[in-house]
């Protein structure tokens, strides 16, 4: 479509549409190194896969046979990540139990033995430790209710954790305090390609409605999943492909397990369950998917699939109660091209010259693990193309709160909150926490949500500084929510605060607390059990004193 | 064990079963009333829904919007179940300035934004005390002299106001705060609705507690009706129960009443369960495949899930049209409650099956 384009300087250097871990990666990796970045995302930062994975910095041992290579610098990210963001990084250990008898059993175990002896060698790369054998005796005191019927023997594998969507908000931050603009809940509608080269795009706000245009020297898809559909909107139909291959979590109200345990679906899939903060995570599923990448629905079916096939080696999953489940697509490139290189197979930077439209990169694929790596390489790209020199420093600049890691009991002592409110804080927000309750005052010490636990000073923190404008997107931010109440005891209490900070009517007040109830309600229902179920009626009596008629 | 006789048996001791032991109190039977601790009753808002549908519908869809009303209410009562409504606050019908109370460390109560949305004005208490939650400030609101030295020191700030409105906060162990404050102000003093579990909802329990009558012989266990054509109930640890009519009040999912366990059961008298619009179908317990939640929420709300009654409030078969025994009859949540059914239609709902559970005692 032909644009007036008035004779000035662009908007920005660079437009990035999308906010999961590659858009928000890019976006402070572009910064960084001098160049001015919109970035627009039409849901919420992690909204997407970047928010819903399984949140593993994994070192890559599935590369390990036939591209060592991959596997090398899959950990050696994953040691820089822990080096930018200290606090946000957790220590999962993983057990893979072995089960059966006699010889076949033997060779197993002595196959995962070997291979991970070889692992162990790229281990001091990520501090990562190395690899154990157990007997079935060790094992089932290594992880206490795991199943010892027909037990063999098991290894263990060190691996890391961390929150995706914290990490697309600390990026995101970092990006904004370093002068990009970071808009979400606004959509790319059209991207605007003029004479064979990109110019920018037509957004819109899908709050207020409001259109507008952004002008930009190149302009990044950066939209996982949803990236064939934003080609489509600068007419690219079909020049980009990913194959969205859906997964859903199953989340438990606390860690069952301090150890997570590796084993078998009933179709032999490799599903696992691993201790996640104060919760547990049931996962994963990989299905083609064809639905509304916005509002991805999440099965009975699937749940129970998770659930049955983790029970074979932790029978007592049964007892637990399911809080919510998460779910999202993966942006698997489309069929693994015959190539050489080796990074190809997990990521690949589309040119669209080719296609028409110079000045238009589509990231495609991705690991949440190797992100920083993928937003170089696009960084490298971009900045060239447009004449940026500087050299890629995100690897040695901490992320926002990740120059130091304050010691939860003095934060406690000082701030007097309780220790456990400290840690998690902190794993948040690493050393930012201190100036946040400092800001924060007697009010901001105050606990809304208790089971994450969340105080009234993040609430506020997570509309101030880091641009949530709905109460669901300072769920995301902050965990608000996301426990057994399911935003009962404290969705109005965020709400308030929010509403404070974004003029709310006390009508809109209740409105949000209501929508993220019952958002918490859709994620939980294909997994409820006697308990939850129990519980359900608390939520529609919530439900009805906020205003909103429960469904006849 | 003996079995011990009584003419009406009520199982549960949430709003239902007290207005149905109540009702057939008066009606002139013999009452027992078994129950287990807990229930929805205990763990309310204190809202009065449907105390009249009208302020409950403005209410709702007004919330503090300009110009819509915003019920407040202190001591829960009714004015048909019970004596009276003290301090019901009406917050339409005040002419001029609303004074809104601050609560300086509570997080869900914003005074700022109440007035801002109500056209109140803000005012400040000397002495108010610290408190994270409404239940905490309410203690502290209990001891005597607090409300009526809060209340004096917010009279300056209130010059020239119509009425004072305050947090959830007037009293846990007492009922008469607000009318104590409002004594010292000299102005109608309303307590905002807060959330479940506030002090307003235990307020509210208690009235609902007050309503039993002294005569019903109450026993503490699980009650499980006996299979047979008999009116025979066991209750856990206490013996068996033999009864001329037992009306079943066990609450939905949050009385017990209603379990979901893959399937939708009613688990004290094993009746047939429906929905507003069909009947559940039942699954063996413990199979792994069963019905999907998603589905049976999709038809509506979990708490409008229960018994079937007929017109004469006997539980009905799963034939739905035959009651399952002359003698059971069900009120409250364990039934099949139209949307926004409350404490009220529990109390309404549970006063006609003490009658006619009263009237099948007589005549047995
Ligand atoms: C179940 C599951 C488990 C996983 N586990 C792991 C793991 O353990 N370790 C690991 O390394 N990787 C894991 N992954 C992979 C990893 O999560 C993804 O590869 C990565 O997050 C992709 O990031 P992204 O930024 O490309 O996409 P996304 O995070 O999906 O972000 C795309 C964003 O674009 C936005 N958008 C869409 N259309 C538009 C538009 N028109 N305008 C503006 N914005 C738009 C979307 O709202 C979305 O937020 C997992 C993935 C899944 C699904
Ligand atoms: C969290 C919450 C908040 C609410 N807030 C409001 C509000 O603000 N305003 C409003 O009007 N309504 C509110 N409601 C709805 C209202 O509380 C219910 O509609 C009403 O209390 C139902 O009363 P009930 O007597 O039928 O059940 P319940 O109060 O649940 O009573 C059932 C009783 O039966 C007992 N019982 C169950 N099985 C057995 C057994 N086998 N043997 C012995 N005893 C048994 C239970 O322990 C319980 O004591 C709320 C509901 C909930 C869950």
């Amino acid at each position: 479509m032909a644009i007036d384009l008035p004779a000035r300087r662009p908007d920005c250097d660079v437009l990035i549409l999308g906010g999961g871990v590659n858009g928000t990666g890019l976006a402070r990796d572009l910064t960084l190194r001098g160049l001015r970045v919109i970035l627009v995302e039409r849901n919420d930062l992690a909204f997407g896969a970047s928010g819903n994975s399984s949140g593993m910095i994994h070192g890559g041992p599935r590369y390990l046979t036939t591209h060592p290579e991959v596997t090398r610098s899959s950990c050696l990210d994953s040691g820089y990540i822990q080096r930018i963001a200290p606090h946000m990084i957790f220590r999962i250990p993983f057990l893979m139990p072995v089960y059966g008898r006699g010889a076949k059993a033997q060779v197993m175990l002595d196959a995962y033995d070997a291979f991970f002896a070889v692992y162990d060698q790229y281990q001091p790369l990520k501090r990562g430790r190395r690899h154990t054998r157990l007997t079935a005796d060790e094992a089932v005191q290594a992880v206490p209710g795991l199943n010892p019927h027909n037990l063999f023997g098991a290894v263990t594998l060190d691996e890391w954790g961390i929150n995706g969507a914290r990490l697309c908000n600390a990026n995101a931050l970092d990006a904004r305090e370093r002068g990009a603009t970071i808009l979400v809940h606004t959509t790319a509608e059209e991207v605007l390609v003029e004479h064979g080269a990109v110019v920018g795009a037509r957004v819109r706000d899908l709050l207020t409605g409001v259109a507008s245009t952004y002008t930009a020297r190149a302009v990044v898809n950066a939209t996982g999943a949803w990236s064939p559909i934003t080609a489509a909107l600068s007419g690219l139909e079909g020049r980009v492909k990913v194959r969205p291959g859906k997964g859903i979590h199953v989340v438990l109200d606390r860690p069952i397990t301090d150890v997570g345990v590796m084993c078998n679906a009933i179709d032999g899939r490799q599903i696992f369950i691993e201790p996640w903060g104060n919760t547990c995570l049931l996962g994963t599923t990989d299905d083609d998917t064809y639905a509304n990448l916005d509002d991805l629905p999440v099965t009975t079916d699937e749940v129970r699939y998770l659930v049955e096939g983790i029970e074979t080696v932790l029978p007592r999953v049964r007892e637990a109660r399911i809080v919510g489940t998460t779910v999202a697509a993966r942006p698997t490139l489309y069929a693994y091209g015959p190539t050489e290189d080796a990074l190809s197979r997990e990521h690949e930077i589309v040119d669209h010259t080719a296609h028409g439209a110079s000045g238009l990169y589509s990231l495609l694929g991705g690991k949440l693990a190797s992100y920083r790596l993928f937003a170089e390489e696009a960084a490298d790209v971009v900045a060239r193309a447009l004449g940026f020199t500087a050299r890629c420093s995100t690897h040695t600049t901490p992320l926002p709160g990740g120059d130091r890691v304050p010691e939860p009991e003095m934060l406690a002592a000082r701030f007097r909150i309780t220790p456990y409110a400290a840690a998690r804080l902190i794993t948040r927000h690493g050393s930012r926490a201190e100036a946040m309750l400092s800001d924060g005052g007697r009010r901001g010490a105050v606990t809304v949500c208790t089971t994450e636990p969340v105080l009234a000073c993040e609430v506020r923190y997570a509309v101030r500084v880091e641009g949530a404008r709905t109460l669901a997107d300072v769920s995301r931010r902050t965990n608000l929510a996301m426990g057994p109440c399911g935003g009962v005891e404290c969705a109005l209490a965020a709400a308030v605060i929010a509403g404070e900070e974004l003029g709310w009517t006390a009508a809109e007040v209740r409105a949000q607390a209501a929508s993220l109830i019952e958002a918490r309600r859709r994620s939980r229902l294909p997994a409820i059990g006697v308990d939850q179920a129990r519980a359900e009626g608390a939520v529609d009596a919530t439900l009805r004193g906020l205003g909103r008629a429960v469904m006849a | 064990m003996s079995a011990t006789e009584t003419g009406v048996l009520v199982i549960g001791g949430g709003a239902a079963g007290i207005a149905a032991a109540r009702a057939a109190h008066e009606a002139g039977a013999t009452v027992t009333l078994v129950t287990l601790p807990g229930g929805a009753t205990t763990q309310t808002a204190g809202l009065v829904w449907g105390l009249s549908r009208d302020v409950f519908r403005q209410w709702n869809d007004g919330a503090f919007r300009e110009g819509g009303r915003y019920v407040t209410v202190g001591a829960w009562m009714h004015t048909t179940a019970f004596a009276a409504l003290p301090s019901l606050l009406d917050v339409s019908s005040v002419t001029g300035t609303l004074a809104v109370v601050d609560l300086p460390t509570h997080p869900s109560w914003s005074a700022r934004l109440v007035a801002n949305t109500l056209g109140g004005r803000v005012v400040s208490a000397k002495d108010l005390p610290v408190s994270e939650t409404f239940r905490e400030a309410a203690v502290k609101f209990d001891t005597a002299g607090v409300a009526e030295g809060i209340a004096a020191s917010l009279k300056s700030a209130c010059e020239g106001c119509a009425a004072v409105l305050m947090p959830p906060v007037l009293g846990l162990r007492h009922d008469d705060v607000a009318a104590r404050m409002a004594a010292v102000l000299g102005l109608p003093v309303g307590e905002a609705v807060g959330a479940v579990g506030d002090p307003p909802g235990v307020r509210a329990a208690r009235a609902v507690r007050r309503w039993l009558p002294a005569a019903v012989t109450v026993l503490e266990g699980r009650a499980t009706v006996a299979k047979g054509g008999r009116a025979t109930v066991d209750v856990e640890g206490v013996g068996t129960v033999r009864a001329k009519a037992v009306v079943l009040a066990t609450g939905g999912l949050a009385g017990g009443g209603i379990v979901f366990d893959r399937a939708l059961r009613e688990v004290t008298a094993n009746v047939p369960v429906w929905t507003r619009t069909r009947a559940c179908v039942s699954a063996p317990s413990g199979a792994s495949r069963g019905a999907d939640p998603t589905a049976w929420f999709a038809e509506g709300s979990p708490d409008g899930v229960g018994v079937r009654l007929d017109a004469s409030q006997r539980v009905i078969d799963a034939d739905g049209a035959t009651a399952v025994a002359r003698w059971l009859f069900a009120a409250g949540d364990v039934t099949v409650t139209p949307a926004g059914a409350g404490l009220l239609d529990a109390l309404a709902s549970g006063r006609r099956a003490g009658e006619a559970a009263a009237r099948e005692a007589g005549g047995g």
